[in-house]
Order: C-alpha cells, then structure tokens, then sequence
C-alpha cells in the first residue's frame, strides 16, 4: 500500500494563508483598532444628554451673554467651573419661571443639591490642564470648544488628545487672539510672527524686533516655540513633559 | 540587575565614614547587597504573601496586599480575556458627573487652594499652622510665619498630623459599655450625671485632662471646680515640663516656664536635651540654633551635648559626651560646683559643698569635659544656655536654672515666663488617683482625652483601678484601651474639626479653627465640660465667651477676626519674669537630692519618634518614617551600645528580656553607635493593644516597665538573650553610597584658612562631555542649595514630601524589603573607627535634577527627559517599569512602584491626597519633581499677571516649607539676586560625584564643626 504523501503544493498552503490571510486581517484588525480607538473617533462629537436641558445657542449666541458670566474662575484658577444654581437664578427668579426646562435648576435651588451636569470636555487624569494660563496667553474659548454660541447642545468638537495639544503649542500664532477678546468667537488671529522651528533659527531677528523687552526680559523660548502677539507679548508654550504631566 | 560600583574618586581626607556595624566591619552580606540596586525578590510577593505586622487583621491604611501566585495557564486564560473586553471597554468613555455648588461658598474658587491659620498644640507648646485646603478638604500643613513657635515651619509630627483627621480607624460614635449610642443619649447622660454631682457638690468625681494650653478647657475647669468645690481634677501627660516647672519652683519659689533663645547663644550645654528634637519648643529652638551658627557675621556658637542616648542634637553637637543618664545628673552637678567657685560667678561654697558631694561617679574624660565646658561658659557671660532635659530630675532643673542666674544668661537667652497655670502634669497625680480609684473614693471618673489605661506609670495599676469605678466616661478620638475599659466612650473631634484654642510656651494665643465639619461627629472636651455643667453652649460659642473678657463688642469682633486671620492673637503673650533665686532652697534640695539608685543596666524612657506617647501609633506616615538616628520604622527597640550588646552576646534583632521593679519585658535589641554603655533606651507608645489597623501590634509596649519612681531615668534592670531573633525594619543599609565623599564636614578653623575646603575633600579628574550640552542661561534654571550646617536630620522634610506628593505606605515588610517610597531620605553617617563613639552627619538626598541626567538616556521608552528648566522630569503615564533608570542613578533616589500601594485606599484617607499629583500606580518609577506642581503653579500666576519671570521665594517646596532650620533653599539658577543663587556660590558649596560630570542641580554646604582647642582629642 502506497503511503500518502501530501502533494508539493500543499508545501506553499501555509505562505499563502499568511499572505492573504493572517497579514491582511492583521492590518485590518490593527488599522481598525488605531482608527476606532483613538480618541478622534470616539470623543469627538460627544453629546451627551444633560439633566437641564439648556441651551448654549440661546444664551451665548442669541443672547449674547459673555461665556465668563458663568464660568466665572476660567481666568483665575485652571478649571472654567460649572456655577453653582445660583448664577442660573441670578436670572430666572425672574425669568421663565414657568418653564418646564427650568424645572431641574428650581427643584436645585429649593433642595439645595446641585445639578449633576455630564462633562463633555474629560482629560485624562494625568494631564493638568490650567484654563487661566491659556487666556493669558489669548487662546480663545473657541480654539478647543469651537463654536459653542451655536450649539444647542454642546458636543466635543476637538479630540483634545494629546498630538492635537502640541499642534497648538508647537505653533500657536494662528490661535492668539487679543486677551480682551478670548470669549469671541469669531476673534481673528493678533500674533504678527508665527511659531519658530525648533532649532531657533530666526530668533535671533524676532527678539530684535522687540527692542524694548529684549532677549534677557524674554529669556529664551521654553522649548523652541514662541509667538510674538501685535501687543509685544511673547508667548512659550511649553512642550516638556511636566508642562502637562506631574 | 547586577550592578559594579564605579571605581570613583575616594574619599581625601581620610576620614571614615559608615552607616551601619555591618559597613564598618565590612560585612560580606552588606557587600553583596551593595551590588544589586534592589534587593533579591524586591518585586515578589513576601514569603507569606502578607505585608501586614503581625496580629493585623486589615491591611495598614493605603498598603494593598501583593497578588497571590497565579500559574500560568490562569495568567493566559485572564490575559486572553482582558484584551477582548479591554478592546470593548476602551471604547465606551467614562460618564463623568460634575457637582457644582448649588450655593456657592465665598472665596471658593474650584481648583485654587485656601490656606487658613490654626495651632497644633503639643509637647507643652502650640505650633501655629497653615492649612491647605482643596474644596474644603485639608490636604497639607504649612508653618505660620507670623507664629512665634513655629516661625513658617513645622516639627514632623505637624506634617504627619492632617493623617489623623483621615484616620479610618477614628470612633464614629459614643459607646456605652461597647454599645453605640447617638451622641444625644449621651449629652443626654452626662447632663444627668453633672445634675447629681452638683448636688453632691462633686463628692466622688474626678476629672483626669492631658497638659493642655487651652484658656477655654481652663474656663470650663474653673467652673466646674467652683460648682463642685470638692472634685478632683489631675492632670497628667506621659512626657511633660513637669521637672523643668519644679526646678523653677525650687530656684524661684514659684513654678516658671523656661523659654530658650538660641540664636544669641555663643556657648549651649544641653544635658539629656534633645532641643532640637522633642524638647522644649523644637521648631524655634533650631531655627535659633541654625542662626547661631552661620560662618557670615558674628561668632559661631558651640554645642555641648551631654547624653545617654543619640539624639538629633547630640548629633548635631561639636562635642558629644555619651554618659548614662544618672550619670549626667553628676556632670550637671559637677559642672555648677565648678563654675560655682570661679570669680564672678559665686554660688557660694555651701552650695558648691553640696553639688560636689553629690557628683561622685565621673570617669577622667567627663571631668576634662567639666573643666572645658565650664571655662567656656565662664567666657560667654550673657550668651550661654545650660538646658537640662525633661528626664532629669527637678533638682537638676534648679541647679541649671541657678547656674543660668548666676551667668546672666537668665534675661538673655534663657527667658523665663509665667505658667500657664500651677497644675502639675507629672507622674505622682496619676498614682495618686489611681490609688483613690482602686481603694472606691472615686465614683465617676471623666477622663478628657489621653490614654492612661496605656501609658500611666505601672504603678498606677490604671487599667485595673478603671474597673472599680462604677461609672467612668473617656473622651477620645479612637476606642483604645483606656476606653475599653471606661462604662462610656464619647467620640472626640479631631482638632482640625472643631473650634478651640491654645497658648504656645511663651502664652501666644491662638484660636484653632475648624477646616471641615467633624468626619465622625464628635465633639471637643470644652463641649463635654459644658454638657456635665448642664450647659448647652456649642465649641464655637466656648471658645468666644473665653476670650471676649470685657471687651466692647465691636472691639472683641474685629480682634476675633484678626487672630482667626493671623493664626494669633495679638499682644496675648506673657510678660518676661524677672525672677530672683532663692539659693538656699536649692541648697537644700541638693542636700536632700537622692540619686537614681539601683545597680545593673539603667533604662531611660523617652517619646516614639513614630507614636510619640502612643497618640500617632495610628498614623502610617510617622510608623514609616525612619528614625533619625537608629533608621527604624514600623516599632521600637531597646537601644544598647556596642559594648554591652557584646558583653550580652547579642545583635540586632534579638530579642531580650529586660526585668526590673517586678515586671519583664521581651523586646529586640538594635546596637546604637553612641549609647551609653550601660544603658538602655527604650521608647513608649508602641505595642498598641487596641483595635487600630495601622498600629496594633507594631512594635513592644514598654509601659509595664515605667513606673512613677524612674519615670524617665531608672536604675536596677538586668537584660539577658532570649534565643529569639527578628528582623528590623531598618533602612540604614538601603541605598548606600559606597565610602564616598558624599557628606562632607569640616572644622571651623579649616574653613577659615581655606573656605573652599570641602570641594577639595575628593579627587576631581578633569571633566568633558560626549554630549554637546544645552545652553542653559536663559529662562528659569531651578536648583537647590541644602545647607548642611543647618541640617539637623529632624525629618520633618520626609514627612512634609510624603503629604505633598501622594507618596503610598509599603508597610514593615516593604522596609524590609528596601521598597519604602520616600522621595527625600535623611542619610545618616558616622565618622570614626570606633564604633562606640562614632561622630554623625546627616544629609538629606533627594533627585539632583543632574543636568546630564543618568537616567534619561536609558529609558527605552522616553518616559524621563530633561525640562529647559532642568527639571528631570518623569512622565508616569509613559512609564513601562523597566527600572534601567533606577540602575543608573548614582544618587539612588528613584523608587519604583512594586504593588498597588493607592488601589483600595478607604474613600476618607483618599481625601488627604493632593489633587495638583498624580497618583501613581503599579509598575511606574517614581521620583523627587522639586515640587513641579508648586513650579507649575508660581509659572501660571506669573503668566497671568503678564510677568515673564517669577519671583525669588514665590516656589517654596514641601521640604523647604517644613524645614525648621531652613537648611533647604530653591529658586532659579539663573537669578542673581535668588537667595538660591547666593547660597550656590558659598565657598562651602559641593555637589555630590561632581567627578561624573552629572552636573547635579543640587548643592550641598559643608558642615562645620566648632571644635573646643581644649577637648581635641579627649
């Protein structure tokens, strides 16, 4: 009895399937994984529902009120705070009070319990991120919320990852606005020199361009970044790892 | 990771110096060890899996238990399963909720701290105290500046003290005979028990308080004695000014408080006073002494050290004499018959008569220190300090409180101020009042705080005669024995939660305010009093009413408001007394003075440096903290010097037995360099029996041994081997630097001839670098400067770090195990060949921030890079734990995350954390970040103000905050005129293995002794 012998091209069976099979489905499987599961797939365009159902659009677009009326310590401290009910009744003791969507902020008030917003905008806990340093420097509400004066419900627009982060900090002239202007949402850029490359060529020229603050006032660029804003302000942001992470 | 120790530049000056026995002997094992950066096994589960001391039921507050084996197919079988649902859960973000106030407070300002002004009080004074506050809760203590006791800084137990307000482990409710009752069951109880009593005019009661300061307890007392003329009231504390008070009433007919001003002292004799330890008020007393030290401007002062035992002040003394304990009772005597008979001095030949009769016992080289000690006092008229320590006897007191007199320091640098009041704190009330107990006098007994069942004298028979009193009420903060066995445990509130007040030693008053609302409800001892009383007044209105006195209501407000700002109030200090002595009485108490008798080994008690009296046996911070001296954690041990540790044929770890008056103690030894032969300290306040997680169990109580006559010094004790042996905690050996150069010290008159003496003190070959190094002279260059002259070794820096940084607990077997996770640690060296009578340095050594870091360029994963700043900084979230950084680190300061030491945190100790840190997890190295949270914060406000630079003095780091000798500075390089910058460029200044090249940013200034021509070489 002849004994079975597998023929040559089964020899060529097992490349093949690596071929067309595994590495392909691997790619896919890995490519699928970076695409829908960074974070530019899963956070941007999150909206999600609130307990009071209020309305961006209407008080910061149509009505026109200022975004620090109620996010009063985004100057001063690193968190833009949700307010207290009260700031809401600073208003609507008076206003709408009959309206079903204030129901949530009246029964706040009366049992003295907050409002249990969802937070849309959620960095990692690692990351320390400072409101106020980021007005001072003039980047606008609008760089990492977008237009928030038009969104009924407000929804992440931005990844706020962290390769999207130094984008901005490697060059952040196209997004300095005047630091009275910071709430505008259609403020237009205010730097007259954009960012340098990170070797310092051409430093040299803008710090001469600004006689009167000079190198020594400046000190030099933290990491090689810097904008200089039409007002004489020097900005640096930083792009070490404690900059973010401590 | 094996490692070979580079063949590095040596040491110059041929001095030797070792950190434990073992390196002095060379041990074989010590060598090996050496040659690894962790120890074998660091990174396994201990044998036994438990991390726990022995006895404990939980796991000790923040320290998680390591996992259990898991084989190999498990591992798979969880791993396969983890990345399919990781993959999905990855997906799905988080819903998280943010809780705005629904009414906001004042000032609140969501993500910027509050600092409020408050007091600490303890060892008879009160520290003032800034606390930190996120959202309401206190995470952090600072030093008040404007306090005079505290002057900005903090003694160790101030940092470790926010712990406590989170300790798990805290009683929730009052308990009648173990049963939980609501608080207005027992309000209810006591109001009841005050009503009969007063009717009885207070036949049967007696009230036991702990030393307090507090005017508002005192009002409360006052009326309660005025309502119940014919109660009892006894107050006791383990550790007290008792003898020092006694000592004044002997010399000035009336009991005084001894104040000491350092600073202007030229010549300080500190005789078994650990000033700058636990004595006196510590915190003041080293700044002052840190002062007196400085090279620039006037003279250096000298310090004596005379004692049994290493203490941080013998440490940082110029001439230390190792006597036992008794025995510097005679050199006390001795030194005032010598100085008696000079001219000038005159305390008159009767009493000079008296003093040396009863100074017999000096060997030939105490005498020469008598002889050198007095001249030089005679010499600094008006700028010497003579201090006896808390363990001598009163008569002691009185002879240096003369002696004092009679060299007009008394006025100058000793100054004298009146008592709070004239109760005594000692140990005969305790006794007494034990006896009353035992024999049925006392029919209710209220004990307002301390733990008497624990650590009263032995004779006492405390937790005995409790059974006898038919009804017996304990306010505290813990159910611990004493109120095991009392009819009703009341819940105390921690003083951080609620409204009281305090005097410093020298009557500062200060009102404590409540930073949270009480954690577990309970009240304050002024409220108890209030309720016996039949009062209903709150902690709040108490404390007001005491300090309104007569003053119009708009007057008493707006000072109200300033002390509660200022964290004092304003002109409430004592006046100066000028008190003239009564030589005669001293005379006779010197005739009638008996000395500590007995033959065999003397025992010396003294306060845990972990537990103090037993009150912080709780908190897991002071447990970890390695002693300054001995570098024990995690309990206490017999201290015994190298010769009688040879003549019992022990070593460390063994365990003795130690008997004397009746009772017996087994203990383990730990062979100290400088104890006194024939000596044995011990320390109380560990060996806990009640139910505390962290505590129980931990360490030997010495109690049974300390009885009312020998309460700090006594004689008779015999100790023996018993077979036994454990393992100490110990960290002496952990990290060690190979005989290197590291600390360096020099004489006074070396650095006068050549002020640049200690960058000479080791080869330095020529440098070059491979790398093509950054210009750093722009922008902020961060550095610091540690002053060695001034570094006592204290360790309030430790603690201070471990609260700002979030650093976990590893518990006894982590120590064990070398993986405490301090950033900062207080290196202790001895200097000399001789093991007996070693000379010691301290150096705290934490992240240099070398410019050409080590560490950064083995990191495979970029985890550790260099700021333009010069910050090293680590970037936990990219960490792998590889450790190569670890193992290339000639400083040896990086510490890895071998367990989850933050995983099942309880949700109320996680409320210390401090929200500006991450918290690391598992698998992460760690380091010192020079605070970059505090860098990062200065930085922004400077941004925000539209400054491009901050200022000198706006980053202050933890350990800098907490310094009391202010031994540590930081600031930026790059700024001249940064205090930072000037101490730099002292001539004195070093920077550890400079012959790398590393480029530390951390200067060290060198010691300086200031040597006695007179005793060199005695």
């Amino acid at each position: 009895m002849a004994r079975f012998l597998f023929p040559r091209w089964a020899n060529r069976v097992l490349p093949m399937a690596v071929l067309f099979g595994v590495i392909p489905l691997g790619c896919a499987a890995a490519g699928g994984a970076w695409y829908y599961g960074t974070n530019k797939h899963v956070e941007v365009g999150y909206a999600p529902e609130q307990p009071v159902d209020y309305s961006h659009k209407l008080h910061a677009g149509d009505l026109g009120v200022d975004c620090r009326y109620c996010h009063s310590t985004v100057e001063s401290s690193a968190f833009a705070a949700v307010p207290p009910t009260e700031t809401c009744m600073n208003c609507h003791a008076k206003v709408r009070q009959g309206s079903p969507k204030l129901l949530g902020v009246q029964e706040s008030w009366a049992t003295d319990k907050p409002i249990a917003w969802v937070r849309v905008h959620n960095l990692p806990d690692y990351v320390y991120f400072d409101h106020s340093a980021h007005l001072a420097a003039g980047v606008g509400c609008v760089s990492c919320h977008g237009r928030v004066d038009q969104m009924p419900v407000v929804r992440q627009v931005e990844p706020l990852s962290m390769g999207w982060c130094l984008d901005c900090h490697r060059d952040p002239g196209p997004r300095l606005v005047d630091r009275g202007e910071v709430t505008k949402m259609d403020a237009t850029p205010a730097t007259r020199a954009m960012a340098l490359g990170a070797g310092g060529e051409g430093r040299g020229a803008l710090f001469a361009d600004a006689p009167a603050r000079g190198r020594g006032a400046v000190g030099l660029p933290e990491d090689g970044a810097v904008a200089m804003t039409k007002d004489g302000r020097a900005v640096r942001p930083p792009l070490h790892c404690s900059g973010c992470h401590r | 990771m094996k490692r070979r120790p580079l063949p590095i530049a040596r040491d110059l000056t041929g001095k030797r110096w070792w950190r434990s026995l073992g390196e002095l002997s060379g041990s074989p094992e010590l060598a090996a060890a050496i040659e690894r950066e962790f120890p074998p096994g660091a990174s396994l589960p201990p044998e036994g899996a438990l991390l726990l001391p022995e006895g404990a039921s939980m796991p000790p507050d923040g320290v998680s238990l390591p996992p259990e084996g898991v084989g190999r197919r498990a591992f798979l079988s969880l791993m396969g399963a983890s990345l399919a649902l990781g993959g999905l859960a990855g997906c799905r973000r988080p819903v998280e909720r943010i809780l705005p106030y629904s009414r906001a407070p004042e000032e609140v300002v969501p993500g910027n701290p509050l600092f409020f002004a408050t007091a600490m009080p303890l060892l008879g004074t009160a520290f003032g105290v800034l606390v930190e506050s996120h959202e309401g809760r206190p995470t952090k203590i600072e030093g008040n500046p404007g306090h005079p006791e505290s002057l900005g800084a903090t003694t160790l137990h101030g940092q470790a003290w926010v712990l406590d307000l989170y300790d798990p482990d805290r009683s929730g409710s009052p308990r009648e005979r173990g049963q939980e009752r609501p608080w207005d069951a027992a309000a209810g109880f006591l109001r009841a028990e005050g009503e009969r009593l007063r009717a009885r005019r207070g036949r049967g009661l007696a009230v036991l308080t702990e030393a307090h300061r507090s005017p508002t307890l005192a009002a409360g007392l006052a009326a309660l004695r005025e309502a119940m003329p014919e109660a009892r009231i006894v107050r006791y504390e383990p550790f007290s000014r008792d003898a020092a008070r006694e000592g004044a009433r002997i010399a000035f007919g009336r009991p005084l408080e001894t104040t000491l001003d350092l600073a202007r002292a030229r010549v300080i004799v500190a005789l078994d006073a650990d000033l700058l330890g636990d004595e006196g008020s510590p915190v003041k007393q080293a700044r002052g002494f840190a002062e007196g030290r400085q090279l620039e401007g006037g003279e250096m002062s000298r310090l004596y050290a005379v004692e049994s035992a290493l203490s941080i002040t013998g440490a940082s003394a110029d001439h230390r004499l190792r006597l036992r304990s008794r025995e510097v009772t005679a050199f006390a005597f001795a030194l005032a018959a010598e100085l008696g008979r000079r001219r000038g001095v005159g305390l008159g030949e009767e009493l000079c008569a008296a003093l040396e009769g009863k100074a017999g016992g000096l060997d030939e080289r105490a005498r020469r220190y008598v002889a050198a000690v007095a001249r030089d006092l005679a010499a600094s008229r008006g700028r010497g300090v003579v201090v006896a320590g808390r363990g001598q006897p009163a008569e002691v007191h009185a002879v240096v409180h003369l002696l004092n007199a009679a060299l007009d320091n008394t006025g100058r640098t000793v100054v004298h101020v009146a008592p709070f009041d004239a109760g005594r704190e000692g140990p005969e009330g305790v006794v007494e009042l034990g006896r009353a107990m035992a024999s049925g006098e006392v029919e209710t007994l209220l004990m307002l705080g301390g733990n008497p069942a624990f650590n009263a004298p032995a004779d006492a028979g405390f937790a005995e005669a409790l059974g006898r009193v038919p009804v017996s009420v304990h306010l505290s903060s813990h159910v611990d024995e004493t109120s095991e066995g009392a009819t009703w445990h009341l819940n105390r509130a921690h003083p951080l939660e609620a409204w009281g007040d305090v005097r410093a030693e020298d009557g500062t008053g200060s009102i404590m305010q409540p930073l949270i609302a009480p954690l577990f409800g309970g009240r304050t001892d002024a409220e108890v009093i209030e309720l016996l009383m039949g009062g209903g007044r709150g902690d709040h209105d108490l404390v007001r009413a005491a300090w309104r006195g007569g003053r119009a209501a708009g007057d008493f407000e707006r000072a109200w408001r300033r002390a509660l700002h200022d964290g004092v109030w304003a002109e409430s200090g004592f006046a100066k007394e000028a008190a003239p002595v009564a030589p005669g009485a001293v005379i006779g108490a010197v005739r009638g003075f008996e000395p500590v008798g007995g033959d065999g080994i003397e025992v010396t008690f003294g306060p845990d440096i972990h537990a103090h009296d037993g009150r912080f046996a709780n908190n897991g911070w002071l447990q970890e903290l390695p002693d300054p001296m001995t570098k024990l954690t995690w309990g206490n041990a017999a201290a015994i010097s190298p010769a009688t540790a040879a003549r019992l044929g022990v070593r460390d770890g063994d365990v003795i037995a130690i008997s004397g008056g009746g009772a017996s103690i087994r203990i383990p030894a730990l062979v100290a360099p400088g104890q006194a032969d024939g000596s044995i300290a011990l320390t109380v306040g560990q060996g806990r029996r009640a139910a505390l997680r962290v505590g129980r169990g931990v360490g030997v109580d010495t109690g049974p041994l300390r009885r009312s006559a020998g309460f700090h010094v006594a004689g008779g004790f015999s100790a023996e081997r018993t077979g036994e042996a454990v393992e100490l905690a110990r960290t002496q050996e952990h990290f060690v630097m190979e005989g290197r150069p590291l600390a360096r010290e020099g004489t006074l008159d070396e650095a006068r001839r050549d002020p640049e003496f200690a960058k000479k003190q080791s080869g330095r070959p020529e440098l070059f670098s491979l790398f093509k190094e950054p210009d750093r002279s722009g922008g902020h260059a961060w550095g610091m400067t540690i002053d060695l002259n001034a570094c006592t070794g204290c360790s309030a820096c430790v603690v201070a770090c471990q609260a700002e940084n979030n650093i976990p607990l590893v518990g006894a077997e982590g120590v064990k195990g070398s993986r405490e996770m301090h950033w900062i640690r207080v290196d202790r060296y001895f200097e000399g060949g001789a093991a007996d009578e070693p000379e010691s340095i301290a150096q705290p050594v934490l992240c240099q921030h070398c410019e050409n870091a080590p560490c950064e360029q083995v990191c495979p994963v970029g985890a550790t890079t260099h700021s333009p700043e010069g910050l090293n900084d680590m970037a936990y979230n990219r960490c792998i734990g590889t450790r190569y950084c670890a193992n290339n680190c000639p400083f040896k300061v990086r510490r890895f995350n071998f367990f989850q030491y933050n995983g099942d945190v309880d949700a109320r100790r996680r409320m210390q954390m401090n929200p500006e840190v991450t918290v690391r997890s598992r698998g992460v190295m760690e380091k010192c970040t020079f605070c970059v949270q505090r860098v990062n914060r200065a930085k922004i406000e400077a941004k925000r103000e539209g400054r491009d630079r901050v200022r000198d003095g706006e980053v202050v780091t933890a350990c800098q905050g907490a310094c009391p000798t202010q031994a540590i500075a930081f600031g930026d390089l790059n700024d001249r005129s940064s205090r930072v910058a000037a101490r730099a460029a002292d001539p004195r200044g070093y920077r550890m293995l400079e012959e790398l090249n590393v480029k530390p940013r951390i200067t060290y200034l060198a010691r300086i002794r200031n040597r006695n021509p007179e005793l060199e070489g005695v």
